[in-house]
């Protein structure tokens, strides 16, 4: 079966400032990759190389058989391709829903926006609860659920998620990875950047190791812990 | 009125992150838009309105087409607008003064006759005024409020870089935004011209008490600004009656 998504050679960065030297990973049609690597070393500048929100100078990216170097935002998230952004990424002054809401920005469709959101809800019943609470009320939880709900309203098919876990306490991590399970057995794909190396082994299939702008090792879940040195260097040794 | 071009403004800082030095003149251009439609017709004021909200509109458009466009995405985009803005201010102004001279006119667009409010007479052009700003911006607010448009743009405002991932296109977004702004502030002029008179240099004042109604209610803050505009009005009105301030009863 061909990947969901294949990148080649991207070079990529900030103005004067390149980050990624040559990155080439491949996502397939499900399951769960995930890319790890030491603070500042481009993993986040991927994500967002491959949502269009950095322009790519080199290389070519390939989404669901379509050519997406050189697609606009917009048209990526149209083909099913989501970027969830690192951090606190809320539209903190407005209502829940409405955060939820700009999720299906591109959606026009008013039945088929209100089964997103129903779906969102059930997924995450607190949400339904504060609703049309302002986003800057609830807590880091919450607000990180509301996050990941408003990337499903896009009903894409590959989500990346950056540093979901990120900030949260051990309880709310494991409420947040019990949503993306189950969207994972619905078949969606996921590209994550996870520190969190029980929450890697539980989750991915695959890891990416990312160094200085480069994928330096890749492997399955088992390789990675069968040969150790790996995960124990770049994640603190846990 | 103030009201109106200030949450014209606030709307352009909050979600485009810049000010637009030439507002000012976007608030003069209207009016004169408005002058020139009203001499030329039957229907001196449907047209006059309708001319004063399209030339602001107009030409928030063309400003972003021609100008803003080409900035986006550059490293130092707040001030390059700022100053291209500017430029563009100096030479609207000059445009104007081209084709119109750099005479006062009576604004012909206008609501003659008074009312009765309880004892004290008030102009039908100051209560227009007020209708007309009122409305004006509680449509506004409503389009932020309630629709996909106006919830794209408060999120734009709140964090662009997760509105760009959700698909909101940026340049799309400064395009209606502008135009919104624009017709605003067209609306704005025609208003401050019947209060006073049509000079080329008549949007400085107002364009001035919109930034100070704009830093007030919190840059960029749209419902404040509208808040603030009718404190700030009000307290003018008061100061001139009690203290014969010269500048009469000014609504709004
Ligand atoms: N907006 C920006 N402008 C300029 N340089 C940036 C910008 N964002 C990040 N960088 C730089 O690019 C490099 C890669 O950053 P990136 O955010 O991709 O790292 P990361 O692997 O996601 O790190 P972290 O684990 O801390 O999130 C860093 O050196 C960073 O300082
Ligand atoms: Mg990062």
């Amino acid at each position: 079966m061909t990947q969901l998504l294949s990148c080649k050679n991207l070079v990529s960065g900030y103005l004067n400032r390149p980050v990624l030297n040559g990155v080439s990973i491949e996502i397939p049609q499900q399951g769960v990759l995930a890319l790890i690597g030491p603070n500042g070393h481009g993993k986040t500048t991927l994500l967002r190389t491959l949502s269009g929100y950095l322009p790519l100078r080199q290389g070519k990216i390939t989404f669901d058989g379509q050519d997406a170097s050189r697609m606009s935002v917009q048209k990526r998230v149209q083909a099913g391709l989501l970027h969830v952004p690192q951090g606190d990424q809320l539209f903190t002054e407005m209502t829940v829903e409405d955060n939820l809401l700009m999720g299906a920005y591109l959606a026009s469709d008013k039945a088929e926006i209100a089964q997103r959101l129903a779906d969102a809800y059930q997924l995450f019943p607190k949400l339904k609860d504060r609703r049309n609470q302002l986003a800057s009320g609830l807590s880091a939880g919450e607000r990180r659920m509301v996050e990941i709900g408003r990337g499903l309203m896009s009903d894409a098919r590959l989500i990346m998620l950056d540093e979901p876990s990120l900030g949260l306490a051990p309880l709310v991590i494991e409420r947040i990875y019990v949503a993306l399970d189950q969207l994972r057995s619905r078949g969606k794909a996921f590209l994550e950047v996870e520190e969190n190396p029980s929450r890697l082994m539980h989750f991915a299939d695959r890891l990416c190791l990312m160094d200085a702008g480069h994928i330096v090792w890749q492997g399955s879940a088992a390789e990675a812990r069968d040969s150790g040195d790996i995960l124990k260097t770049y994640l603190g040794g846990h | 009125m103030y009201a109106l071009a200030s949450v014209g403004l606030s709307l352009i800082f909050g979600t485009l992150g810049m000010f637009n030095m030439a507002y000012g003149l976007f608030m003069t251009l209207g009016a004169y838009a408005a002058y020139s439609a009203a001499n030329a017709s039957q229907l001196p004021l449907v047209l006059g309105f309708v001319a004063a909200m399209v030339a602001g509109a107009l030409i928030g458009v063309l400003t972003h087409l021609l100008i803003m466009r080409f900035m986006l995405g550059t490293p130092d985009f707040g001030l390059n607008v700022m100053v291209a803005t500017a430029g563009l201010g100096v030479v609207l102004q000059d445009i104007e003064i081209k084709i119109y001279g750099g005479y006062l006119y009576p604004q012909v667009a206008r609501v003659e006759g008074l009312a009765q409010l309880g004892g004290v007479s008030i102009t039908l052009q100051a209560l227009t005024n007020v209708a007309v700003a009122l409305t004006l911006i509680l449509g506004t607010a409503w389009l932020l409020m309630n629709t996909r448009f106006g919830r794209a743009i408060r999120a734009t405002a709140m964090n662009r870089e997760a509105a760009m991932l959700m698909g909101v296109k940026a340049d799309t977004e400064f395009l209606q935004v502008m135009a919104l702004a624009g017709m605003l502030a067209g609306v704005a002029g025609l208003m401050i011209s019947t209060q006073s008179t049509l000079s080329p240099q008549m949007g400085g004042d107002p364009l001035l008490k919109a930034f100070v109604i704009c830093v007030v209610a919190g840059l960029g803050n749209v419902w404040g600004a509208g808040v603030c505009a009718f404190g700030l009005a009000l307290l003018e009105a008061a100061i001139g009656c009690y203290f014969g301030g010269g500048s009469g009863f000014r609504p709004c």
